[in-house]
Order: structure tokens, then C-alpha cells, then sequence
């Protein structure tokens, strides 16, 4: 035993423990390296961390959350937002109608949406994808949303814009293991984006892929910024969070219509209020052939595809599908 | 009993080589690139001003053009000479207007032949330019109902009814002469990283795909 601890150092012991040692601290500065790449701005504040779930927010709350928001508007953007958190109007029930007979597929809503919600630019987020169909079928494998074409709507072929649905039932709810998205009384579709922890189960879950994944810090050019903020809608999302399309609920519930709609150009877009049986909506819902996408997967959304009693305006007179009459047998 | 021996001196080998295998791992994961850099797919700018879209200037009342800095009223000019029997013919004035409406390809079957700042119903019932619905209506009467019901047309400013509501009318959207909606040129595509986007302009581009790379900011 005691030769054992008065045994000098061996050269080759020596040298094996610093080679060790060395390296085991070159690993450990190396693992821990990417923190010096750190933007002090990405590391959550104290008031973010422990700021509570939206639902369980005091008015207080609310109000300390809405400035925090302006303050890391002006930090990140440098300029003054009108920060806003509007609730669910009593007895409003939102509900979106999309013309199919109108649409031609211009992509004006696409960008118009982009332009007001802020999401980021690069890479690419957009809540709406409009898909162009071959007619005669509703077979969204045989879609396609990266046409380019001089002009739309090109002939033999139908637009499908889809965004979320505000489904009445919404799997996207049901599976966020953290509840950071639910249903609002209005029925659309909310995420507190200080809740959500990116898990995308939602994504997976939505089967009009309606959500999209914040995978890296969104950029966001300063002069793009919409600055008319609302705390569940169009705020400045942080990486790693869940975003959607949500009927505009910044504007929609101070009485305006959403940007998309304003920005049709053949008013194939209409949204109203589908508990006044005066409103647009509930016209067509009354009159007018509806069509509701995936209908079979039980999801019951908020959002009706329509048609006018007439060709479509992509193919009027060329190209209509030719059904061969059944022949008697 | 050779052989023992070598395999005991390949094993201290192997063992002498970990560490510097870890080494050189752990200098690379210091001073190595940090991220590949990936190309981004160009970002395709839109103009504020292709988003809104702006109903057309349809005409009010009365109706007036510009003409030689002053606005005139139709009538102002087509007061001083009688007006052309013939309801329709080769136009000297308003060489512009294109007439494409089916059917309806004369003048005065909306025009009032005395009083042009008025239109003219075909059971000659005049009415005025800001009443033009009612001319579209003699015709499209399916079309009018459902535009007063909201199912037709497009309505902006709110969803309530209320003043800033506004529902725009027929000539806001539709060209008289020509009312077909004209083809549009559509906005770009996304621009998905991993997407193939076949261009009408340059249909060998394609974006850089390399799924197993991650993310740079440019």
C-alpha cells in the first residue's frame, strides 16, 4: 500500500493524465462554446420566464405583458407599436366563405396576409397557400402551390386557397400537451406564443397544414413591421414557436374585416358573423352550394368554400371536363 | 505466445490513438465553421401598393373627365352638338372605350342619347351614374339579388353593419364596357427551401436542396 502512494510519477502516467485532462477540458470549452455565440436579446427576461399561462393573466398582467411587448418591439425594431389584446365580442361567432367560382389565384390575400401578421420573411412563413387544382377533382394530391404564370387563372384549372380552418373541432387543440393554443369563445384558434414550447405535435395533428413552425429567429426587416399589435395575433414571434393564420383577430374583433379579404380583388373572400342572420356569411351559408375541405376527418371548420351557379370564371367556355354520358348496358 | 504479444500491442495502439482522435474531434468543434453556410431562397418583395386593391374610379355624378386641366361634365361638351342617330358606329371620341359586354353592344342601350350624364334604362326610365346598379340589374338580375344579399360582390371596411361598411357597386369592380374580370399576373410563389419551383421565366432555376445541412442567417 505504501509503495503505492510514495511510487513517483511515472513519464508515461504523466503524460497520459495531462494528455487527459487536456483534452477533457478542450471538450468541455468546446461543447460549451456555442454560448458565447449568444444574443443576450434570445435569453428569455425574468418577467418572460415567469410570467404566468394567458389564460391565467390578471388585467395587471395583461397590461405588464403589452408593455413588454412594446419594449422589445423597440429594442428589436426600433420603432413604437400600438400594442392591443381585443377580446371575443359577445354573441359574435366568426365565420370565413371563400368563393371557389370567384378565386382566380392572384396570391393577393398570400401577401397581404404576410404584410399584416409578421411573420417572418426569411425563411418564408405564410399562413394562406393557394393551390391551384386541376378541374374535376378535389384530390389535393393533384394540387400544386408554386405555380408561376403570367397571368391567372390559367385555363382547366381551379384556386384553392386554404388557411386555418378555426375548426369547431380542432385536433391542433386537442393534442398541445401544454395548452398553449385554444379555442376562443368567437372560435378562432389562438397560441399564447410565450406558452408554446415548439413540439409541433399541433403541426402534425392539423390536417389542413395550417401551422407553421418558427425553426429559426424570424427575420423581420424594420420597415415591414405592422406596428398595429395584437398580444394573441401578429406580435413579434420569438424562435421555436407555433404560428397560424387567426382570421385577423386584431382587427376582426374591432369590427374590420381581415387583410386578405380586403385585399381580393374579385371578392371572392367574405367573413362576417355567423349568429347575425343578416350578415353575408349567413346568406351564403343559406344559399349558396358549400363545400367543406376534408369534411370526413370530423373537424368541423369555421371556414366554407362556395360556388356561384355558373362556370367557373378560370375556364369559362375551353376546357371544361368532358364527362363521357354512361352508356346503357 | 507472438501472437499474445501482438495483440497486446495493437490494443495499446488502439488505446493511444482515442485521445488523439478526441482531440482533434474537440479542435474541430472549436475552431471549426460554426454553421454551413446555405443559400437562402431569394425573398421575393412585394409592393405595399400590389396588395390593396383599389376599386376602380367609377363614375359618380354627374359624371366628369378631365380635359385640359378643367373637369367637364359630359354634358358640357354634348350640349353643343346634337347627338349621332345611329346607336352604334366607328367612335372618333373615346377611342379607349372597348366595348365587350355579349349582347349589349350599343351606346344607347345605356346611355341616355339626350342627357349623357344620365343612363337609360331599356323601359326608358333614366337614372343617374351613381345609380348604375340599376341598369346592371335590368339584365343581371340574379347577379343583383345576390349582390344585395351579400353573396355576390365584395364588401370592405367591417363586417359589422355599420358606417365604415361599405359594399362597393358594379362598376367599382366591373369595367362597363368590358365587365369580364381581366387576368391578373399572380404574385410569387413561396419560396419553400426544399420546393422545385419550375418558373415560367427560368424554368432550369432551382433552388439549393440540402436537407442535411441547418439553417444559416445570411
Amino acid at each position: 500500500m505504501s509503495d503505492a502512494v510514495s511510487a513517483p510519477l511515472s513519464r508515461r502516467d504523466f503524460l497520459r493524465s495531462t494528455a487527459g485532462v487536456l483534452g477533457g477540458i478542450t471538450a468541455l470549452v468546446a461543447a460549451l462554446r456555442p454560448l458565447a455565440d449568444l444574443d443576450p436579446n434570445d435569453i428569455p427576461s425574468v418577467e418572460a420566464f415567469i410570467q404566468q399561462h394567458y389564460k391565467e393573466l390578471t388585467p395587471e398582467g395583461v397590461e405588464r405583458l403589452m408593455e413588454r411587448i412594446r419594449r422589445e418591439v423597440r429594442r428589436d425594431f426600433g420603432r413604437e407599436a400600438q400594442v392591443s389584446d381585443p377580446r371575443p365580442r359577445e354573441g359574435v361567432e366568426y365565420v370565413y366563405a371563400l368563393n371557389l367560382s370567384r378565386c382566380i389565384g392572384c396570391r393577393r390575400c398570400v401577401h397581404a396576409c404576410v404584410a399584416e401578421n409578421n411573420p417572418s420573411r426569411s425563411p418564408e412563413i405564410q399562413y394562406i397557400r393557394v393551390i391551384e387544382m386541376p378541374l374535376g377533382t378535389t384530390d389535393l394530391e393533384q394540387g400544386d402551390h408554386h405555380y408561376d404564370a403570367a397571368v391567372v387563372p390559367r385555363p382547366g384549372h381551379y384556386y384553392l386557397p386554404v388557411q386555418c380552418h378555426q375548426c369547431a373541432n380542432p385536433p391542433c387543440v386537442k393534442v398541445c400537451p401544454v395548452e398553449a393554443t385554444w379555442k376562443e369563445p368567437d372560435g378562432v384558434v389562438v397560441i399564447d406564443y410565450d406558452w408554446c414550447i415548439g413540439c409541433r405535435y399541433c403541426q402534425a395533428a392539423c390536417p389542413y397544414d395550417a401551422r407553421r413552425f418558427n425553426f429559426t429567429q424570424p427575420e423581420l426587416p424594420p420597415q415591414e413591421l405592422n406596428t398595429d399589435i395584437g398580444v394573441l395575433s401578429n406580435r413579434p414571434r420569438p424562435a421555436g414557436v407555433m404560428e397560424k393564420c387567426h382570421f385577423c383577430l386584431h382587427r376582426t374583433r374591432r369590427g374590420e374585416m381581415p387583410a386578405c379579404l380586403e385585399a381580393c380583388p374579385v371578392g371572392a373572400r367574405k367573413f362576417g358573423n355567423v349568429n347575425d342572420p343578416a350578415s353575408e356569411v349567413s346568406a351564403i351559408l343559406k344559399t349558396k352550394r358549400i363545400m367543406v375541405l376534408k369534411e370526413d376527418v370530423g373537424t368541423l371548420p369555421r371556414f366554407f368554400y362556395y360556388f356561384d351557379e355558373r362556370t367557373p370564371s378560370a375556364s369559362r367556355g375551353e376546357l371544361l371536363p368532358t364527362i363521357e354520358p354512361e352508356r346503357p348496358r | 505466445m507472438a501472437q499474445e504479444h501482438r495483440a497486446i500491442r495493437e490494443d495499446r495502439l488502439m488505446r493511444s490513438a482515442i485521445a488523439p482522435v478526441f482531440l482533434a474531434l474537440a479542435a474541430w468543434f472549436l475552431f471549426g465553421p460554426r454553421t454551413v453556410d446555405v443559400v437562402l431562397p431569394e425573398r421575393a418583395a412585394v409592393a405595399r401598393d400590389a396588395l390593396t386593391a383599389i376599386p376602380r374610379a367609377a363614375m359618380g355624378h354627374p359624371p366628369t373627365a378631365r380635359i385640359g386641366g378643367y373637369d367637364q361634365t359630359c354634358m358640357n361638351c354634348h350640349a353643343l352638338f346634337p347627338a349621332a342617330a345611329e346607336p352604334a358606329r366607328e367612335l372618333r371620341q373615346h377611342a379607349h372605350v372597348m366595348l365587350r359586354h355579349g349582347n349589349n353592344d350599343q351606346c344607347y342601350h345605356c346611355h341616355d342619347r339626350e342627357d349623357r350624364d344620365r343612363l337609360r334604362l331599356l323601359n326608358g326610365r333614366v337614372y343617374r351614374f351613381d345609380q348604375s346598379e340599376q341598369l346592371c340589374a335590368q339584365c343581371h338580375g340574379p347577379t343583383y339579388r345576390q349582390w344585395q344579399l351579400g353573396t355576390h360582390g365584395k364588401t370592405i371596411g367591417s363586417w359589422m353593419p355599420e358606417a365604415r361598411q361599405r359594399r362597393l357597386t358594379c362598376t367599382e369592380c366591373h369595367d362597363p364596357h368590358a365587365p369580364a374580370q381581366p387576368p391578373l399576373k399572380p404574385l410569387p410563389a413561396p419560396r419553400l427551401r426544399f420546393a422545385t419551383v419550375a418558373s415560367d421565366h427560368d424554368p432550369h432555376h432551382e433552388p439549393p436542396r440540402s436537407p442535411l445541412r441547418r439553417w444559416s442567417r445570411p
